[in-house]
């Protein structure tokens, strides 16, 4: 009796050491609780982590001028790379190939637009330094084509900023919470006057042996009082645009708006150079040039926006001579993501010097990613 | 002129005040939360397709830690503006969002959304039916790519706090 007591004790002892209590098994959950969060916190390292950032854009553009010839192009398609490289310092560039295809006699060009290192001195304080586009204008810094309504970029910043527009050099942005500004110190236009070319246009370097004897300085100012509303200003100051040739001096003003307000939007552009009257021995009308536009805008869906936009530009505002070109144009973007758009648009241009008026329709598809 | 532009730089720096960067414990605590007390929610498929719908990318991850106190929950969540992620902070309860902020922002322009005056549109926000914001956000010009990734942001935590208070 007393080995069949024993036997049963013992037996009982041994489940009892094989079934873990229910202290024992919270603290096995616990385990592998911590254990999974520690799995997931690996895969998200891993998948956020410090890895470098790809992104781009690109358009295709058909251009149908009435009258004339037909156009299809692969206007743009780039590349952003960038990286964060400790807490406060990150780099940026941007990569071009246009009209798809570069080389020698061939259309296109390939193109680093940006790249350059920026660096957070404070919450409200950061510089950079490299090759960056500068601040100036609307489309010049923000120029992805789900961003902007036509097929084309508008002929007054392209004509008279000149939008796109990258020089190297380094900037202060100094960030309130209505104001912000920019000081930039970089590489000038170089306008080959004595070769007969008058434009700031004509001028871009694009930092690529660039002559830098005379540097220039561009100061912006950005107000955004309220959601939905900004406006800007830059000034540029340039000594000699001609890079020692002929000293001519350099001015560039610009203000622009952009208001925004439930469905409704509007932007509106001035911009105008001022060079030493010495330009105009080169080409009269030069030492003037200057443009503007109007944009009104209206979103009919969630994902289809109309426009209109008049402009008017002139490279030789400096005479008395008519030599202004005046744009009307109007049209869609419908948004198949939120960052393709399908583009349709209708321009005609009004070309006074030669008396002469395009009929345009344009068509594109634009991404960005 | 160089006299000028010197002037206006020094202007431009006495001008410099803070729009201070909250960390994200500090932000956490400002809200109540105890910021040592994390909770998962581990996503099942129908979440990640949800938010895959919001974001218009699947979520980076297998879970997504909130702090809860009360009805109230508090997230640190990342989206890409356009090229390197912005951490937001942002705190969610019935009456719908009670505070958004910028807690670091890493792109090179856009950075306008840490202002209150735009932030503030998305205080009280809801999710409608069909899963949109039921405010209008106002956008910002040169900043498009930041908005877009703040309302995704606002989404995402109205869902998750859908999601965190069902019974």
């Amino acid at each position: 009796m007393k080995k069949t007591l024993g036997l049963v004790s013992l037996l009982a002892s041994s489940v009892a050491l094989a079934a873990p209590s229910n202290d024992e098994l919270q603290q096995q959950i616990d385990q592998l609780r911590a254990q999974l969060e520690a799995t997931a916190d690996a895969v998200e390292n891993t998948a956020a982590g410090s890895a470098v950032s790809i992104g781009g854009y690109g358009e295709l553009h058909y251009n149908n001028e009435q009258g004339g010839d037909n156009a299809i192009d692969l206007h743009r398609f780039v590349l952003f790379i960038g990286k964060e490289l400790n807490s406060t310092t990150r780099f940026f560039s941007e990569f071009e190939v246009e009209h798809s295809l570069a080389g020698d006699g061939k259309p296109g060009e390939v193109e680093i637009e940006q790249a350059f290192i920026e660096k957070d001195i404070n919450d409200s304080l950061s510089a950079k330094a490299g090759l960056f586009l500068i601040p100036v204008g609307i489309l010049n810094e923000t120029h992805e084509p789900d961003t902007f309504y036509g097929v084309e970029r508008n002929n007054v910043e392209k004509n008279i900023v000149p939008s796109t527009w990258w020089e190297g050099g380094a900037a202060l942005t100094i960030k309130g919470e209505t104001l912000s500004y920019d000081v930039a110190l970089h590489s000038g236009l170089n306008i080959d006057v004595v070769g007969g070319k008058s434009t700031p246009r004509k001028g871009r370097q694009k930092v690529a042996k660039a002559e830098a004897n005379d540097l220039a300085v561009t100061a912006r100012v950005n107000y955004k009082p309220a959601a939905g509303i900004s406006l800007g200003a830059t000034f540029q100051y340039q000594e000699d645009v001609t890079q020692g040739v002929a000293s001519i001096e350099g001015q560039l003003i610009e203000a622009h708006a952009v208001v925004e307000q439930g469905d409704l939007s509007l932007r509106a552009l001035y911009a105008q150079w001022s060079f030493d009257d010495k330009l105009a021995t080169f080409k009269d009308g030069a030492e003037k040039q200057s443009g503007f536009y109007l944009e009104p805008a209206y979103k009919v869906t969630k994902d289809l926006g109309v426009f209109a936009r008049y402009s008017s530009y002139d490279n030789l505002a400096g005479n008395s001579a008519d030599t202004e070109v005046n744009e009307t144009a109007f049209g869609a973007n419908y948004w198949l993501a939120e960052t393709v758009v399908l583009k349709l648009d209708y321009n005609q241009k009004d070309d006074t010097a030669s008396d002469t008026t395009t009929d345009t329709l344009n068509l594109g598809v634009g991404y960005s990613f | 002129m160089l006299k000028f532009i010197y002037l206006y730089l020094a202007i431009c720096l006495l001008a410099s005040n803070g729009v201070a960067q909250a960390s994200s414990a500090q932000f956490l605590q400002q809200h109540q939360f105890n910021s040592s007390e994390a909770k998962s929610l581990w996503l099942n498929k129908t979440q990640q397709a949800a938010i895959h719908e919001i974001l218009s990318h699947p979520y980076a991850g297998v879970r997504i830690r909130y702090w809860q106190n009360t009805q109230k929950a508090g997230f640190v969540l990342n989206e890409i503006g356009k090229e390197l992620p912005i951490t937001y902070g942002i705190v969610v309860d019935s009456q719908g969002i009670k505070a958004f902020e910028v807690l670091a922002f890493r792109e090179s322009r856009g950075d306008e959304i840490k202002n209150l005056g735009f932030r503030k549109q998305f205080f009280g926000g809801k999710l409608t039916n069909d899963g949109e914001l039921n405010q209008n956000i106002d956008g910002i010009s040169g900043a498009t790519y930041s908005v877009r990734s703040m309302t995704k942001i606002a989404k995402l935590a109205l869902y998750l706090h859908q999601q965190i208070s069902q019974p």
